[in-house]
């Protein structure tokens, strides 16, 4: 609230060095003043100020304590939590194995959405038909993703070991989440198959952006289809590959739903993606400084990643 | 020319795909209707009889009833407080000038890129201390509060792009300046506010972190926190979890065949705006 107040006191006239201002903006009459937009802002501030500035700070004061959540009395050990947390070999696994699914996911789902995508728009009829079924696993929660391919993975019912039997592949059945080597995996094509949906969705989008005339020209100087793809498709798609870049990641963190439903972690901690970290030191473990210190450090690396690929697709804008 | 001929084999790989991808569908629906033994006993044939009390089940013994209740009033809730707080807030940072303000800009993107993981642990002590835990009011506040910077970007990208002449002829005419906005403005941002809604609905629909620190409790859950424990339950009925799969599963599939455009035009904004 007091960010709102204090940062839309600013008069109209010294705003406009901010950003590049424009003529028109001098000519304008009179909007109303701070107070008018004050009051527009105000109900969303609040909301901003207390669910997302409030609980940022007191992730600071609680990462300057060594709290396990049901003390009365906090014991106050300045950076020591921080430090504690940073060395933690489990926090850095947790990071490295979010940093491993963010990279098969980008194999698996958005590998998947882009060879759809390019497929779908070289279709003269039925891209519609295609582009609604393909997208349906989409609009399930990943929380019901996961319950519902912890049933797919299940020794006994399941239905991949099913359709192994079937095949004569029985020499594969085996509990796919309970197998260290195969529940990463597992997890990421069950992630995976909810979300290409949604890459196809925006390569389609992206892919129908290009010129006709590129890929026309392309033919006329006697390119074929993997050569067109290379040449003409992929450079048209670098403003959509950054943004799902970014998505992709971001889906390693909510990939807590998927896990938390399927082996919440496990077997071990081979399943732990630094979401699933955060919620066990906290609620399990008790290890709430820890945890809060965790989570400023997760929140410091995501910002600085989102700010990197911003940058690299404007630079792509203006080249 | 080989074109008909690869136009023909790529139709035959799209129609396997699909075929794949919806089996898991298939394959939920028809355990939803056997009985336990008939699960066991594979994955390839018709229930003998089609057992809709693996429904009743889940929806009675299993609460879903409850869960229902809950993801319905606390989605409904979530989308109406979002977009209500949000159009207004857009619309100042697109066309009031005073809101050309360097921190406020900051705090929202800060609010944005920051993923709601990173402060799950203080979000909980603060909503507790509220009282506000078990109570789906306290998903409620903390899902606007987290969505809120999105909705305003995607809210001011929808007001950036109606025309300044129109708020000008307004002003000459001496409306108020909540007057431009409600009568003018709101109605020409529409299509902005329902994609909005559309996409607040489903990440409320489908939010499980924020469901499982908040809601601890079995009476106050939502459906996909409700069915994860179901699913995790000592002993599970196989048939009635199934049915409770198809039961979280169908409103999904209801809203997105009913508003199929709004639905991905939501996220796909939702995500790349």
């Amino acid at each position: 609230m007091s960010g709102a107040g204090t940062s839309s006191a600013n008069p109209p006239a010294a705003s406009g060095s901010a950003s590049a201002p424009r003529t028109i903006r001098r000519r304008r009459p009179r909007d109303g003043g701070w107070l008018v937009a004050a009051a527009f802002l105000f109900p969303s501030a609040v909301f901003l100020v207390l669910f997302v500035l409030v609980p940022t700070g007191q992730a600071f004061y609680l990462s300057l304590f060594d709290w396990n959540g049901l003390a009365a009395d906090m014991n106050y050990v300045g950076l020591g939590t921080f430090i504690a947390a940073i060395t933690d070999p489990r926090l850095l696994a947790s990071l490295l194995l979010t940093l491993i699914w963010w990279i098969m996911h980008l194999v698996l789902a958005v590998g998947s959405g882009l060879l759809l995508a390019t497929i779908i728009a070289r279709l003269t009829a039925g891209r519609a038909i295609f582009r609604t079924l393909l997208f349906l696993p989409h609009v399930l929660s990943l929380s019901v993703v996961g319950v519902v391919w912890a049933q797919i993975y299940h020794p006994s019912i399941g239905l991949l070991n099913d359709i192994l039997k079937s095949v004569g592949l029985r020499f594969l059945i085996q509990a796919w989440l309970g197998n260290t080597n195969t529940v990463l995996p597992a997890i990421g094509v069950a992630s995976a198959w909810q979300a290409y949906g949604f890459y196809m969705v925006i390569y389609l989008a992206a892919i129908q952006g290009i010129s006709r005339e590129l890929y026309e020209a392309a033919r006329m100087d006697g390119a074929n289809v993997l050569q067109e793809f290379w040449h003409v498709t992929l450079p048209g798609l670098y403003n959509a590959t950054t943004t799902v870049m970014v998505l992709a990641f971001i889906s390693a963190l909510k990939g807590f739903g998927s896990v938390w439903a399927m082996t919440q972690g496990g077997p071990g901690t081979s399943t732990e993606l630094v979401s699933v970290y955060l919620y066990r030191e906290a609620f399990q473990y008790g290890e709430v400084s820890k945890a809060a210190a965790g989570g400023l450090i997760l929140g410091v690396i995501v910002i600085v990643i989102t700010m990197l690929f911003n940058r690299w697709r404007d630079r792509g804008m203006h080249s | 020319m080989t074109g008909s001929l690869s136009k023909s084999l790529l139709l035959a790989f799209l129609i396997v795909v699909s075929a794949v991808s919806l089996l898991p569908f298939v394959w939920v629906t028809l355990n939803a209707f056997k009985s336990n033994g008939e699960i066991f006993g594979g994955s390839f044939s018709l229930p003998q009889e089609w057992l809709w009390s693996n429904f009743e089940i889940a929806w009675t013994k299993g609460r879903f009833s409850a869960y229902f209740l809950n993801s319905v009033g606390s989605s409904i809730a979530a989308t109406v407080i979002g977009v209500i707080v949000a159009c207004p807030a857009g619309y100042a940072f697109a066309k009031l000038s005073a809101s050309r303000s360097q921190l406020l800009f900051w705090a929202y993107l800060f609010g944005l890129t920051l993923p709601v993981q990173a402060i799950i642990v203080p979000l909980f002590y603060q909503l507790r201390g509220y009282g506000l835990t078990d109570n789906i009011w306290g998903l409620v506040v903390v899902l606007v509060g987290t969505g809120t910077p999105f909705a305003v970007f995607l809210m001011r990208s929808f007001y950036r792009d109606l025309p300044n002449s129109l708020l000008e002829a307004a002003r000459i005419d001496g409306a108020s300046e909540w007057a431009i906005f409600s009568k003018v403005m709101l109605p020409l941002s529409m299509p902005g506010v329902l994609a909005l809604s559309v996409f607040t609905f489903l990440t409320a629909w489908n939010e499980y972190l924020l469901a499982l620190l908040l809601l601890q409790s079995e009476g106050s859950r939502t459906i996909p926190t409700g069915l994860v424990a179901f699913a995790n339950a000592d002993l599970p009925q196989y048939g009635p979890l199934f049915a409770g799969i198809v039961l979280a599963i169908l409103p999904s599939i209801a809203v997105y065949v009913i508003l199929q455009r709004s639905f991905t035009e939501g996220l796909v904004a939702g995500s790349v705006k």
